[in-house]
């Protein structure tokens, strides 16, 4: 597939100025990773689109300075930028890259301005979950830094409840119930799937409970406890 | 809708968004190609293009005019975007027949 073959180019092109030290993937293409990090498991879906979403950590404390629109039009990525539905991301026939922050207290800024990367990061709640719980691994001769799979899962769970758009909440809800089958198969991913989960807020616990009591009973007798 | 249709769905509108983006980044730059000319042993360059069937020709200056080097840069970037452009019609295409077979 083609976008396989960008978002690796991506990935190289980050490598090489040092960002992938900051940078977390997230989204879509994290099953993509996952796949490959637990040995091609087939119980892994693979429901990855055009958009690749990077994390930035909040504060951006960050090891090494970039231009990332520079890094990025050497790929042929032109920024789209517009205010008028909220978007600043990198287009390309096979791909689309997005920088995303979490969003902290009561902020209701949309983008957060991040000056040693020269871009606009796409503030939302919930990242937090991911940022706090991340893990780097080895792929494809590179090191790179994604959520641990139960964070992405618990994070799935809680952000299908808030969606506007049904059909990506839908979309949500349906990698979420998959991962879950996978990862309650491992002894070790539901030991980790127990301890974020009690890490969490009262609030998040809440929505994800809402969500697993109807869409995965032996995820939910586990969280019970 | 399954989710696999619903995800190719999903890209459709994306490539349909992307080629109104491509079309309004091109209309920003200048069309045409750069001719060069040499004159009494000087190279001069100029911007050819078509306009109502006819093709007009600009002066742009010498190798070193910081004029025709703009322009060379928005024909060249012109022409990466219509590139993106065809690719993107290409994927949009695909996207449509996929969705199509399903129906």
């Amino acid at each position: 597939m083609q976008s396989d073959k960008i978002f690796i180019k991506v990935l190289n092109k980050f490598n090489e100025s040092g960002l992938l030290d900051d940078l977390i993937l997230i989204g879509g293409w994290c099953l993509f990773v996952y796949r490959e990090y637990y040995n091609n498991s087939i119980l892994i879906p693979l429901k990855r689109t055009t958009d690749l979403d990077l994390l930035i950590p909040n504060p951006p404390k960050l090891k090494h300075t970039a231009d990332i629109a520079l890094l990025l039009n050497e790929l042929d990525f032109r920024l789209d930028y517009n205010l008028m539905n909220n978007s600043y991301k990198f287009v390309h026939p096979d791909l689309e890259v997005e920088f995303l922050m979490n969003q902290k207290g009561k902020g209701n800024d949309d983008f957060y301005e991040v000056r040693a990367l020269s871009v606009k990061a796409v503030q939302l709640r919930y990242l937090g979950l991911l940022e706090n719980n991340s893990i780097k691994v080895k792929f494809h001769d590179l090191f790179l830094n994604i959520p641990e799979p139960a964070a992405f899962t618990l994070h799935k769970y809680i952000i299908s409840g808030r969606r506007k758009n049904k059909i990506k909440a839908e979309k949500d809800l349906e990698t979420a119930k998959e991962m879950s089958d996978f990862l309650l198969t491992q002894e070790e991913e539901r030991i980790k799937i127990i301890r974020i989960f009690k890490s969490l807020p009262a609030g998040w616990k809440k929505s994800i409970f809402d969500a697993v009591k109807q869409e995965h009973e032996e995820l939910f007798e586990l969280l019970k406890g | 809708m399954s989710t696999l249709m619903d995800i190719i769905n999903e890209e459709k509108n994306r490539l349909e968004k992307l080629l109104i983006f491509y079309d309004k980044e091109i209309q920003k730059l200048p069309k045409g190609f750069i001719s060069r000319k040499k004159i009494n042993g000087n190279i001069y360059y100029y911007r050819c293009y078509r306009k109502d069937n006819s093709v007009k020709t600009i002066y742009l200056g010498t190798e070193k005019s910081d004029n025709f080097n703009k322009i060379q840069e928005q024909i060249s970037e012109r022409r990466k975007l219509e590139h993106l452009k065809r690719k993107t019609k290409e994927n949009l295409l695909e996207a449509k027949r996929a969705l199509r077979a399903e129906r």
